[in-house]
C-alpha cells in the first residue's frame, strides 16, 4: 500500500480529474441523462453541464456532442445511436494510474494479518448454507450490454484508452458472453497497448488467441499484433 | 585467600571461607583463618579476612645458659599479618579493580636478665612494629580467551616507625613490588596463568575441569633468590556443591634447607621475605578450605537491559497479543557461555498465567530482543476506561532453569469501548456472536419470513439485508463520541440498547447484524487527504450476486461495487452509509454507493490510498 500512495501522491494533480463539468453541445433524437446513482433516465438539453458521476445514453435515433478536456485540451466528442458512456471515463488516465485500478481489481483487500497470526475460524460459516436451488436469474439485459461496448468504442475513438480498458473489462463481469466477441477483446487489447501496457496487452492479445471461432484473419492480426509487441 | 583485591566483585553474595592446614611438622590441622565477602550493589564487593596463622616465628637460642633457673633469654621474632580488609569493584563487563589494606606486625622479644638482691629475674626486653599496606590491583578482560591482572603490592601508608637498634636487622622490607599475570582461557574447562612481580618471583599454573564443578589444578612457583629456580609446585584439586565448594592443595618446596624449623641467625638476616606465606622458610603443607555462599547463591547469567511496550492496549483487539507481540525485552548473556534465554509477561487479573516466548540462544556478551505475548481472559473486555497496569516480564536461563532477572514495567490498558483509529482494528468490535445480535436479527427476519419467499434464493442475502436495516428505519438517533474520549466504539449490543451512535458505532453494530447471518461485509475507511480530521467509515456488504446477474439488484452500475469475495470469486458488493439507516435501506444505499463512487472511482481514491476497504473476516 505504501508503493500505491505514493504513485497516488505523484499523479495526484496529473491529468484530468474529471472533477471538471462537461458540457453539452448538441442534441439530437434520444438522448438522455443519468445522475449519480439514481435509478431514472431524464432528459437532457443542449448547454447543460454534466458531472462527472452522470452518465449519457443515446437512443436509436439519437446524437450527442459534449465537449471535455483530452490532454489538457478541450474536444469535441460525438456520441453516435445506441450509446452508453459514463462522464468519469471521459477522462486522461496516466499508465501509472491504470496499472494501479488493474492491480486494485485483482488483489482483494484484506484486513492487517502478520505471518504468525493464526487462521482461527470465525461466525461466518459454510454449514447451514440454503441448499434450494429456485428460479435462475435472468441475465443483464444484453441490449444495454452492447450499449456500453459502443459507448467504449467511443472512449476509445477519442483516444481516452486507460478508460476504454477498464470500461471493457468491467462489461466482461457484467456480460461475459461479451467477453467471449473478438472485436470486444480486440477493443481492449489495442486500448491497453495505446495506454503503454505492453504487458498487459500482450496477456489480453493470449487470450484471444484462445477464443473460439477465430477465422484465420483474425488469428492472423492477432499474431502480427504479439510479434510486435515482443519484437519491441 | 585474597590475593590481588580486583578479584573480589566475582563474590557471588555472602562468601564465608574457612581455611586451615597441616604444616609440616605438625601435629595436626591449624587454623589458618577466615574470609567475610560481600556483594553490594550488583558491581560491588568487600571482604574483611582474619588469619591468626599467617604468621612465621623465629627463636634464636641465647648463648648464655644458667642451670638450674626456670627462664629463656632467647630471642623471639614473629611476623604476623593476622587482618586484612578489601574493596573491588566491576567497572564494565572486562575490567575490574580494587584495593586492599594488610595489617603487619613485627614483634622481636629478648628477655633481659636481672640481678635483683640474691635472685635473677627477667625483664621484658621486646618492640613490635605494626604496620599497614595498600595492595591495588585490577583485572582486565578484554576477550573471552585471556585476563590481564596487576597489582601493586605493599604501599605503605602507615609505615610503623622502626624496631630498636638491636632488632633493626629483623625489619621486613617496606618495598612496594609491583605483579603482574595473564590468564589464558583455552576453553571454559582450561585455563592457563603465568604470572611474575618486580621481586623476582613468578608462577605458572593450570586449571581444569575435567566435569562440572569439579576442578583441579598445578603450579609451578619460581624465586630468583632461590636455588633452584623453580622452588615450589603445588597441586589441587576443587569441589563445588550447591552454595559449598572444597578446595585441597598441597605445596611443596624443592629447597627444604631453612624449612625444617631449625635455621641459622645468619639465614634469616640475610632472607628477603615479601611474604610471609610463601616465604624462604614456610614449610610444605597440606591445606583445606571450605567456602559457603550464601543469600542470591546463583551465578548470574542474564540481564534485562530493557523492556519497550509497543503502545497501549486496546481491549477490543486482546486476542491478537497472543501472536502479535505487545512489546519486546532486550536481554544481554551477562556469563561466560552460551545460554538458552526465555521469557515471559504477566498482568495481574487480566491473564490466567504467564504467557511465554519462543528461547533464543546468546553468545557470551551478545544482546537480544525477545518479543513479548500475552494471552488475556475476558476481564480485559470489561475495562471500561483507560489505566496503568504493572506488566511483570521475567527473563530464565539455561542451565539452571529458573528464573534470573526479572523486570516491572508500566502497560496502558485502554478501556474496552477505546479505539486506535484504524479500520483493521475496528473489526474486533464485531461480534456476529453476541447473543442480543443474534435475537434482533432472528426476532426481525422472523417476522418478515414471508417476503423472503417471494425472492429467489440468489437474491436472499440482499433482501434479508434490506429487512434488517429498515427495521431500524426511524430508530436510529446519530449521536458523537462523549467528549475527552479517545475514539470510542460501542459494541453492537451496546448501540442496539442506545439506539445511537456515530458512524463507526453503526457501522460495527449493523457489519455484526449482518455478518451474524452470513453476510459477507467489509469497512469502506475514507481519509480525505485534504481533511483527514473528517475521516469517515461505513460498510459494504457482499449480496453474493453473480455480475451477470447484477440487473436483479440495480440497472445503474453506480449503485454496486464488483469484487472478490474470500474464495476469489466475483460478486457484487452493496456500499450502505450506516449513519442514514434511520432513513431506512433506499436511502442509507444511495448515500453509501454515491459516497464510494465518487471518493473511489471519480476521485480515484481506493488507488491513491486514501479509501481502503477492509474485510472483517
Amino acid at each position: 500500500m505504501k508503493f500505491f500512495s505514493i504513485i497516488g501522491a505523484m499523479v495526484a494533480f496529473a491529468g484530468i480529474t474529471a472533477a471538471q463539468g462537461i458540457s453539452v453541445q448538441k442534441i439530437q433524437g434520444d438522448v438522455q441523462v443519468r445522475h449519480g446513482v439514481t435509478e431514472q433516465w431524464s432528459a437532457i438539453a443542449a448547454g447543460d453541464v454534466l458531472k462527472p458521476d452522470d452518465s449519457m445514453r443515446t437512443g436509436r435515433n439519437g446524437l450527442a456532442v459534449i465537449l471535455a478536456m483530452k490532454s489538457g485540451v478541450e474536444k469535441r466528442i460525438t456520441l453516435p445511436s445506441e450509446v452508453i458512456v459514463d462522464m468519469a471515463d471521459v477522462r486522461d488516465l496516466t499508465p501509472e494510474e491504470l496499472m494501479l485500478k488493474l492491480t486494485m481489481e485483482r488483489v482483494r483487500s484484506s484486513p492487517y494479518k502478520s505471518p504468525e497470526e493464526l487462521s482461527a475460524p470465525n461466525a461466518g460459516v459454510v454449514h447451514g448454507a440454503n441448499e434450494t436451488p429456485g428460479p435462475a436469474l435472468p441475465e443483464n439485459d444484453p441490449a444495454a450490454g452492447t450499449m456500453q461496448w459502443n459507448g467504449a468504442r467511443v472512449l476509445f475513438e477519442n483516444g481516452f484508452y486507460p478508460t476504454c480498458a477498464l470500461k471493457g473489462m468491467e462489461l466482461y463481469r457484467l456480460y461475459p458472453e461479451t467477453a467471449r466477441k473478438y472485436t470486444n477483446r480486440i477493443l481492449v487489447a489495442q486500448s491497453l497497448e495505446r495506454a503503454n501496457l505492453r504487458g498487459e496487452a500482450l496477456s489480453e492479445y493470449n487470450t484471444i488467441l484462445g477464443l473460439d471461432g477465430l477465422t484465420q484473419a483474425e488469428q492472423s492480426t492477432v499474431r502480427q499484433e504479439i510479434n510486435k509487441l515482443q519484437t519491441h | 585467600m585474597i590475593a590481588n583485591p580486583a578479584g573480589l566483585p566475582a563474590v557471588r553474595d555472602w562468601d564465608f571461607e574457612v581455611v586451615s592446614s597441616i604444616p609440616r611438622g605438625a601435629g595436626g590441622f591449624l587454623f589458618d583463618g577466615v574470609a567475610v565477602g560481600k556483594r553490594l550493589f550488583d558491581r560491588h564487593a568487600f571482604a574483611v579476612q582474619y588469619s591468626p596463622a599467617t604468621e612465621l616465628d623465629f627463636v634464636l637460642p641465647s648463648s648464655v645458659r644458667f642451670s638450674g633457673i626456670d627462664f629463656s633469654t632467647d630471642r623471639t621474632i614473629t611476623y604476623k599479618e593476622p587482618l586484612a580488609i578489601s574493596y573491588g569493584v566491576q567497572l564494565t563487563k572486562e575490567l575490574s579493580v580494587g584495593i586492599g589494606g594488610r595489617m603487619r606486625t613485627e614483634s622481636v622479644s629478648e628477655p633481659q636478665i636481672q640481678f635483683v638482691d640474691t635472685s635473677v629475674t627477667t625483664a621484658p626486653n621486646e618492640d613490635k612494629r605494626t604496620s599497614w599496606f595498600v595492595d591495588v590491583g585490577l583485572n582486565w578482560q578484554p576477550s573471552r580467551f585471556f585476563t590481564l591482572s596487576g597489582l601493586a603490592r605493599g604501599i605503605p601508608i602507615i609505615p610503623g616507625g622502626h624496631l630498636s637498634p638491636d632488632f633493626m636487622q629483623y625489619e621486613l622490607s617496606q618495598a612496594i613490588s609491583y605483579e603482574g599475570g595473564i590468564m589464558v582461557h583455552a576453553t571454559p574447562s582450561l585455563h592457563f596463568g603465568l604470572s611474575g612481580s618486580t621481586v623476582g618471583t613468578g608462577a605458572f599454573g593450570v586449571e581444569w575441569s575435567p566435569v562440572h564443578d569439579v576442578s583441579v589444578r598445578g603450579t609451578l612457583y619460581a624465586d630468583k633468590d632461590e636455588s633452584p629456580f623453580i622452588d615450589a609446585a603445588g597441586i589441587g584439586a576443587g569441589w563445588a556443591y550447591g552454595p559449598l565448594e572444597l578446595e585441597m592443595s598441597y605445596v611443596r618446596f624443592t629447597n627444604q634447607t631453612n624449612r625444617t624449623g631449625r635455621i641459622l641467625a645468619s639465614a634469616l638476616e640475610h632472607a628477603e621475605i615479601h611474604t610471609i606465606g610463601m616465604s624462604p622458610f614456610a614449610p610444605d603443607r597440606i591445606s583445606m578450605g571450605l567456602k559457603v555462599s550464601l543469600g542470591n547463591i546463583r551465578v548470574q547469567t542474564i540481564r534485562i537491559v530493557g523492556v519497550d511496550m509497543s503502545g497501549p492496549i486496546y481491549p477490543a483487539a486482546f486476542q491478537t497479543f497472543a501472536y502479535r507481540p505487545l512489546g519486546k525485552v532486550r536481554l544481554r548473556n551477562v556469563s561466560n557461555t552460551t545460554i538458552e534465554a526465555k521469557s515471559s509477561f504477566f498482568i495481574d487479573q487480566l491473564m490466567d498465567r504467564p504467557t511465554e516466548s519462543a528461547k533464543v540462544v546468546l553468545e557470551p556478551g551478545e544482546e537480544t530482543d525477545i518479543p513479548l505475548f500475552a494471552v488475556f481472559n475476558d476481564r480485559i473486555e470489561h475495562v471500561q476506561s483507560a489505566s496503568v497496569r504493572d506488566g511483570t516480564v521475567v527473563v530464565s536461563a539455561s542451565p539452571m532453569g529458573s528464573d534470573d532477572e526479572r523486570s516491572q514495567t508500566r502497560v496502558v490498558i485502554r478501556g474496552r469501548n477505546d479505539w486506535d483509529g484504524r479500520a483493521e482494528s475496528l473489526r474486533f468490535f464485531v461480534k456476529p456472536e453476541d447473543p442480543e445480535v443474534l435475537k434482533t436479527t432472528r426476532d426481525i427476519l422472523l417476522t418478515q419470513r414471508a417476503v423472503f419467499d417471494n425472492f429467489p434464493p440468489a437474491l436472499a442475502l440482499f433482501e434479508k439485508a434490506r429487512v434488517l436495516f429498515d427495521a431500524f428505519s426511524g430508530k436510529l438517533v446519530y449521536v458523537n463520541d462523549p467528549k475527552l474520549s479517545a475514539d470510542f466504539v460501542q459494541y453492537p449490543d451496546e448501540t442496539l440498547r442506545l439506539r445511537g451512535g456515530d458512524c463507526d458505532d453503526f457501522t460495527v453494530c449493523f457489519t455484526s447484524l449482518l455478518a451474524s447471518i452470513g453476510v459477507s461485509t467489509a469497512f469502506v475507511d475514507v481519509v480525505p487527504p485534504d481533511h483527514p480530521d473528517q475521516s469517515h467509515i461505513y460498510l459494504m456488504f457482499d449480496s453474493g450476486v453473480d455480475p451477470r446477474y447484477a440487473d436483479q439488484i440495480s440497472m445503474n452500475p453506480k449503485r454496486y461495487v464488483i469484487r472478490k469475495d474470500r474464495s476469489g470469486k466475483q460478486t457484487v458488493w452493496i456500499p450502505v452509509e450506516t449513519t442514514a439507516t434511520s432513513k431506512g435501506f433506499e436511502e442509507a444505499w444511495s448515500l453509501g454507493a454515491q459516497e464510494y463512487y465518487d471518493d473511489a472511482e471519480v476521485k480515484l481514491g481506493l488507488t491513491k490510498g486514501w479509501v481502503h476497504v477492509v474485510d472483517t473476516e
